[in-house]
């Protein structure tokens, strides 16, 4: 919970954490090193110089060290968990289900865990799929369609494997599929990084919501675009307000982008946990404002209401998570904050011509 | 401003050499290889031209990097003086394919076989589209606010040419947008709209707010993401390596 100088409590939902293990111990190559090496740099090109961490302590945090940077030195009320396995690079996983877990079972009203799975293992994944779902419960489950997988080097989400593991994922209740939509570990095939499979998948399975993660960035344009016409896909925010400390401009740029064409409802905070320390992001975006010129642009401005949505309430919706009354919106606060009528919602500018 | 100080120029050849280096884009960035500051050394014995770059990270795109080695290959050995380019990517997941690949002017899908299964032609063109996109909406920009939306878009290929050929502020941007309209955007006659969608259609007063919208969406997902690239090497550079296999032998950054 974030409380404004004012006063005002706001939920804190930060939809994109890991709890990863780097140490030297557990990498299998050195591929394990130059990986943890590139989500380093990230770490010091965004973090405040005041708030940075120690490499080693970036390969390591441990549950309660994470439990301290989220819940409580960073404002979170709950995390959600998305897992990576990358067992080609580390000996016992980066950042799997299990040790996943292992913070969701000391924190259980806090963590929220998603499962993984990937397409391509057929009926052995979906086996696997639901016998974890037996032992957890999933309500998401995390995608990374650019992952190597024998000889496959990526795959899409129109391909003929997805289907089944929709259709289980809408038999078991795990309604919100994160796909990693963003930087990528092997980024090797024509465009790794496309992001036109998701309108295809999304129109099939309308039912289920698809939030992408990092918004598809490098290729947010892109996003926009599909977003902006399935009312099922969302926008991960992960690594976007990471921008607002180094790159104010670039993040004021992406989120009046995605404001426009997705509207304030579909778009999920993440501080991405431990690339950076949600604290300070959390901070500075609740502080805030467009000037006026990209507000316009934008259809609203960064209004409380929408801080609110985006840092928890939208998250809450997908996640089924009571929200206590002093955090939702304040009825009376849309004239007052001069919110305007956003142009996609109200349907006044077709986008599409 | 780049953080890095690019490598001392001390010879007229490697003057030249940088010149045309500056002429190689990053595809998906639209900046130049050397504004970014991925060129680590220029070394010329003789006839050979040895260039070593390095990328944000070890796990940028392996395509990318092909095409930027490819083109800086091309664009080097088209000065007469030169009998060979020798590129090398420095530090990278793919350095060695990448690297022998390009040294005998190998496609990238024979380099990548198994892996990879098309040229990159296709996104070649896709982002040849992109920086089509972005190049006219900073153009436009600036047009509009000189001259009104009505005027600028009134503008004529002819007019574009003398705008980039001339000496007026808007030179630098009307060169860079006029390079890409000559290759897209319908028809290059003198009296041709300058202002035209991919398609080749002129654009008109009724749809310039919208069109707008568009491109400039294109324009801002690419400098996000050239930001991106800076803030990583940046961290690359800054001595952020915590030990490891990776030496920054000689290289000098901004940061103290």
């Amino acid at each position: 919970m974030f409380v404004t100088p004012e006063g005002e409590q706001v939920l804190v939902i930060d939809g994109h954490i890991h709890l990863w293990d780097a140490r030297p111990e557990n990498r299998r190559n050195r591929y394990g090193l130059t990986f943890i090496e590139s989500f380093w740099g990230s770490h010091v090109g965004m973090t405040p110089k005041d708030q940075r961490w120690d490499f080693d302590r970036f390969c390591w945090y441990g549950i309660e060290g994470a439990a301290k940077d989220l819940f409580e030195d960073g404002y979170v009320d709950y995390g959600i968990m998305l897992p990576t396995n990358l067992h080609d690079f580390y000996v016992n996983g980066f950042n799997t289900i299990q040790q996943c877990a292992a913070f969701k079972e000391a924190y259980p009203d806090k963590v929220i865990l998603n499962g993984r799975f990937d397409p391509r293992d057929g009926q052995r994944g979906l086996d696997r799929l639901e016998a974890e779902h037996e032992r957890w419960k999933f309500k998401g489950a995390k995608l990374y369609t650019a992952e190597w997988n024998g000889v496959s080097k990526g795959y899409s989400l129109r391909d003929d494997f997805i289907a089944p593991y929709m259709e289980k994922c809408r038999q078991l209740g795990i309604k919100n599929i994160h796909i990693h939509k963003g930087p990528t570990i092997h980024p090797l095939n024509k465009d790794a990084f496309d992001v036109h499979d998701v309108d295809y998948v999304a129109t099939a399975f309308p039912d289920l919501n698809f939030v992408i993660d990092h918004c598809g960035m490098p290729r947010i344009d892109d996003f926009c675009w599909i977003a902006g016409q399935e009312p099922n896909v969302y926008g991960g925010l992960a690594l976007i307000p990471s921008f607002i400390h180094a790159r104010p401009k670039y993040f004021a740029q992406m989120m009046a982008d995605l404001l426009f064409f997705l509207g304030p409802d579909r778009l999920i905070f993440g501080s991405d946990y431990g690339i950076t320390s949600p604290k300070w992001i959390v901070e500075q975006f609740m502080a805030y404002q467009f000037p006026d010129e990209l507000a316009q642009e934008a259809g609203t401005q960064l209004t409380m209401e929408v801080k609110r949505k985006i840092l928890g309430l939208n998250a809450a919706k997908l996640y089924d998570i009571q929200v206590d009354p002093i955090f939702q919106l304040q009825v009376s606060s849309k004239e007052d904050e001069g919110e305007l009528t956003h142009p996609v919602v109200a349907g006044g500018i077709d986008v599409a011509a | 401003m780049s953080p890095l100080e690019l490598p001392v120029i001390d010879t007229a050849e490697k003057a030249e050499v940088m010149a045309r280096l500056d002429e190689v884009f990053d595809p998906e960035l639209d900046q130049s290889v050397t504004s970014m500051g991925f060129i680590e050394s220029v070394r010329i014995e003789d006839r050979v031209v040895d260039v070593a770059f390095r990328l944000p990270t070890f796990w940028c795109s392996a395509n990318f990097a092909f095409l930027m080695a490819v083109d800086m290959k091309i664009a080097i050995e088209q000065l007469d003086w030169v009998g060979e380019a020798r590129i090398r990517l420095v530090d990278h997941f793919a350095a060695r394919k990448i690297n022998e690949g390009v040294a005998r002017s190998a496609r990238f899908d024979e380099v990548f076989a198994g892996e990879a299964t098309t040229d990159l032609s296709e996104i070649r063109k896709l982002f040849r589209e992109k920086a089509f996109l972005g190049r006219q909406a900073s153009f436009l920009r600036a047009m509009v606010a000189e001259r009104g939306v009505e005027a600028a878009l009134a503008l004529t290929l002819g007019g574009l040419r003398e705008l980039a050929h001339g000496t007026g502020e808007l030179r630098p941007l009307a060169l860079r947008y006029l390079t890409a309209r000559l290759v897209d955007g319908g028809p290059v006659t003198p009296d041709a709209p300058a202002f035209t969608t991919l398609a080749g259609d002129a654009v008109t007063v009724e749809r310039y707010t919208q069109h707008l919208r568009e491109i400039r969406r294109v324009r801002g997902a690419a400098e996000a993401n050239a930001e991106m690239c800076r803030i990583y090497l940046e961290a690359r550079y800054a001595g952020a390596q915590p030990g490891t296999g990776t030496t920054l032998e000689g290289k000098r950054h901004a940061h103290g």
